[in-house]
Order: structure tokens, then sequence, then C-alpha cells
């Protein structure tokens, strides 16, 4: 990329923000951006990484994965985990339950060394007080801070670096073209 | 008004600051209609299972800490797992700081990025004694149902298992531009530190370029994710806000959403909140509507 072309965009950005009527919230901000105290946030972030069952909504990126079973769960490798409290509300655990798959969580669980997760998936009868709460320890107090995801059709690795997975893919196999060549 | 989530510990050379855009879509999710309306579709006593609430290109993250801190007084619920993404690994840091500092924030009553307070026994110049301990009983269940599940760098939707998500939101790069940047590669250097100050120019022009720049019509990133809604959105409950700008012809983005079929629908929302500048912004709701559309989910099999 060119400098003037760097510097058009630059610009054009900047004339796009400057343009037109500011609205509420804009003006407010701009009001008050010196009476805001501005408060800590590091340590709140740091140890803020991604939970386990982020699994349970995610499958491989490459498009022509996505019809086949075994592209689902992906499978954690390499992982180090973290623990971090989170308040318990066992109504949620049991309202989440629908949404997961229960297959790919036995699966993922097994990965990561948790063998409390039952075979068959528990009904409103068979839940109680302690699998809500290995439910609740697995799914959302375990955190992946590094590792990998692996597709278990394409064998494609996605990398975990600092709590953020990279899904994004090589030319050759993403639907737009990348600066990669 | 709803506080705006506080940003102030994002760096803007290389993210997007919230602007006129940004705003236009918290104003208008949390508008008394719209609320009301959302309210509706994800009644409890319709289908009890959490929200899933996916932002793409979230930038700072003001807009999916918007809806995380506050999920009761849009949603009419407070248990929902929110999840970004953007192709901007920066991006994907700072998202997940803003949400986390939005619901502590919401929590703690500290006032947000506009000096508005969530909690008006908080509010200089009230009397704590006479304000709403109705409120504050409230704001202390915030953040406890309310769960980020993480923040990915991706193309898109692209790795979205199909037919979850509840709430999609997407304020796309949609300025009109002879030719789209490529997106990065895979093998993003994580760290600038060797770079020359040349090169951290050139990386953080080509990173904001990565935020305005749409192509043709300005809709070639918005178009890719149009297509993906069918795909990715939970069929029965799930609804997408699209902002877009006059250039995108929204009229058009509209009447073609409209002749998917299946009951696809497309409304414009906003637009007489933001009729000055060039630029004209609105927002797009998109969602299955008809026979079926917001009965009990049977999506994610068990
Ligand atoms: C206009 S900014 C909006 C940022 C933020 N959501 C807001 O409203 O302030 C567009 C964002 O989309 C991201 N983006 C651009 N192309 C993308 C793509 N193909 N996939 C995911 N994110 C993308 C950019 O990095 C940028 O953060
Ligand atoms: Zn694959």
């Amino acid at each position: 990329m060119s400098l003037q072309k760097v510097l058009g965009k630059t610009m054009q950005l900047d004339d796009r923000k400057s343009s037109g009527e500011k609205t509420d919230r804009l003006r407010r901000s701009i009001d008050s951006a010196t009476t805001i105290p501005n408060r800590e946030v590091d340590d709140l972030c740091e140890a803020f990484v991604m939970r386990v069952i982020t699994i349970n909504f995610i499958t491989c990126a490459v498009k022509a994965c996505k019809a086949s079973a075994s592209s689902f769960p992906l499978h954690f490798q390499d992982v180090e985990v973290e623990q971090q409290e989170v308040h318990f509300e066992p109504a949620f655990i049991q309202n989440l339950l629908p949404r997961i798959d229960w297959t790919g969580l036995r699966t993922t669980a097994i990965e990561l060394g948790f063998p409390t997760v039952p075979d068959i998936k528990p009904n409103n009868d068979t839940l109680d007080e302690p699998m809500l709460r290995d439910l609740h320890r697995l799914l959302l107090e375990t955190q992946v801070v590094e590792g990998k995801l692996v597709c278990g059709n394409c064998g494609h690795e996605y990398s975990i670096k600092d709590g953020i997975a990279n899904f994004l893919l090589p030319d050759h196999l993403g639907s737009s073209p990348s600066l990669e060549t | 008004m709803i506080p705006t989530p506080s940003t102030s510990h994002v760096s803007f050379d290389r993210i997007y600051e919230p602007a006129e855009d940004s705003f236009l879509l918290l104003d208008t999710i949390s508008s008394e209609e719209e609320s009301a309306w959302l309210c509706r579709r994800f009644s409890k006593e319709i289908d009890q299972s959490p929200l899933f609430i996916v932002e793409a290109g979230t930038g700072s993250g003001v807009v999916l800490a918007f809806a995380a801190a506050n999920p009761k007084e849009i949603f009419g619920r407070s248990d929902v797992l929110t999840l970004g993404t953007d192709v901007n690994r920066d991006a994907c840091k700072a998202t997940r700081q803003t949400v986390l500092r939005a619901v502590d924030d919401k929590r703690m009553g500290y006032p947000g990025e506009d000096g508005l307070f969530s909690r008006l026994d908080l509010m200089p110049g009230v009397d704590p004694g006479e304000s709403g301990s109705v409120l504050e009983v409230e704001n202390a269940e915030t953040g406890k149902e309310t769960h980020f599940l993480a923040s990915m760098t991706t193309d898109l939707c692209a790795p979205l298992r199909a037919r979850n998500v509840d709430v999609l939101f997407f304020n796309p790069p949609y300025v009109p531009t002879p030719d789209m940047p490529p997106l990065p590669p895979p093998s993003t250097a994580d760290e600038s530190s060797s770079m020359s100050k040349w090169e951290k120019f050139e990386r953080d022009s080509y990173l904001l370029s990565l935020t305005y720049a749409g192509g043709l019509d300005g809709m070639e990133t918005t178009n890719r994710l149009l297509d993906a809604i069918p795909e990715v959105l939970n069929p029965w409950r799930g609804v997408a806000y699209v902002l877009l700008c006059g250039q995108n012809k929204p009229e058009m983005v509209k009447e073609r959403i409209c002749d998917w079929g299946g009951g696809w629908t497309a409304e414009i929302l906003g637009a007489d909140n933001m009729q000055a500048g060039w630029e004209r912004l609105v927002v797009l709701r998109i969602c299955r509507d008809g026979p079926g559309a917001a009965s009990p989910s049977t999506v994610t099999k068990g």
C-alpha cells in the first residue's frame, strides 16, 4: 500500500467521523470525556479466557467440513486450562442443557480430563445438584488459555493463544482472499 | 438512556472507535419499541434456554458489551451467553475487556462512557435513601447469569455451528471503496515490538482499512454475512441486526432478503434517528416470521 493511499484512507475515516450531526451518545461522551475517572481494569481482564462451553457452539471453519459429522466437536489438544470461580446458578445450567450436544460434551470432557460427565444426558428426574455443579465447573468455570483445536474431518489445527482462538484460514481454504500468498 | 459501555482502555490507532453507527445500533436495540419486540420474542414462557448472542466484527466491543451488561432491559431476561468475532486480534482482546468491564461497571454502579449512571442511587445529587432500592437489588443480580464465552479471530461467523445464534449483531465495514483489503493470514504476528515505525503505521492503517472498506456499494463483506444468516441463526427465534448506510441501498437489501422465501423478512429501523450527514445510517432487522417462528426451540439436539 502506498503512502498516499494509506493517508487517503485514513483521512476518509476521519471525515466520516466528523461529518453530520453528532448523536446524543457521541455528544455526551465528548462532554464527559474529561470528567469520568479512569478505572483500573487490568486485573479484571487478564484472567479472562475462553470458556469450555464455547466448544458447543463452534465447528471447523472450512466450508467443506460443515456437512461432515466428524467436524464436531473440535478436539482440544495440548491445552492449558485455568479454573475461575463463577457464581453457581443451578436453574441456569438446567435451562442450558437442551442446548448442549451431549455426545460432543462427553468427548470434550474426556479430552480435558473431566471423567464425571455421565454417558446419557440427564433429564429433569435424574438431574441432581452435584451433577449440575460438575457441569457448571466444566462448562463455565474451566477456561482454556493455550492450546489447539483440531478438526476431526480435515485435520486443520486452530491455535488458541491467550484465550483467543484463531479461525482465520489460509487462502486455499478460505472463502475470501487473504494477504498470504 | 442506558449508559454507553466504557472503552477508555482501548487504543484506537488500530481498532475502530465507537461512532454514530455504533451508537445507532445501541439506541435502536434499546428503544422502547424494539426492546418490547425483543422481550416478546425471547419470552421465557416460550423458551427457557439462555440466549446465545453473537457479534461479528466487534471492534472495541462496545455493542456486545452493551447487550451483555443490560440483557434485562433489552431482552427482558438476564440469562445470556455472549461471543464476539473480529478479523483483528487486537479488537478481540479489546472486546473481552470491554464486555467484562461493562458487566462489572453495571454491577458496581460506575458511570458509562457518557457519564450516565445505571443506578440512580449513585448519581451525584440523588439521595440514596429515596431512590429505588429495587434497582439496587436488580443490579446485584447483574452478571450472575450473563456469561461471556470467548472472543475469536475469524472471518465473520465462519466457525459457528449451524442454527444456534439467537441474536446476531453486525456493524460492517460499509463504505464503498474501489477495492477490498485482503483478510489477514492465519499466521498474523501477535506482537509488533520488532516493527519499525513505518511498518507499524502500515499495519495500523491496514487494520483500520478493515473497519470501513466495503468494496462495491460498500456491501462486499455485508453480503457474505447476509448469505450466512439462514445458516447460523436459530430458525425459530433468531434475529440479526445489521447496520447499513444509504449507499448500501438498504431498500434493495431489504427486498432481497424478503425474496429468500422460507419466512425470512427484513425491516428497516432507526431511519428517522439519523437524517444528517452523508451516510444516512439505518439498522436492518432480519428474522424469520410467519408460521412456526418464535415457537419453542428444538434446535439443538441432545
Ligand atoms: C465499523 S467497525 C464496527 C466495530 C464495532 N462493532 C462498533 O460498532 O463500534 C467493523 C469491524 O468489523 C471488523 N471486520 C471487518 N471485516 C471483517 C470480517 N470479514 N470478519 C470479521 N470482522 C470483520 C473490523 O475489524 C472492525 O472491527
Ligand atoms: Zn475441518
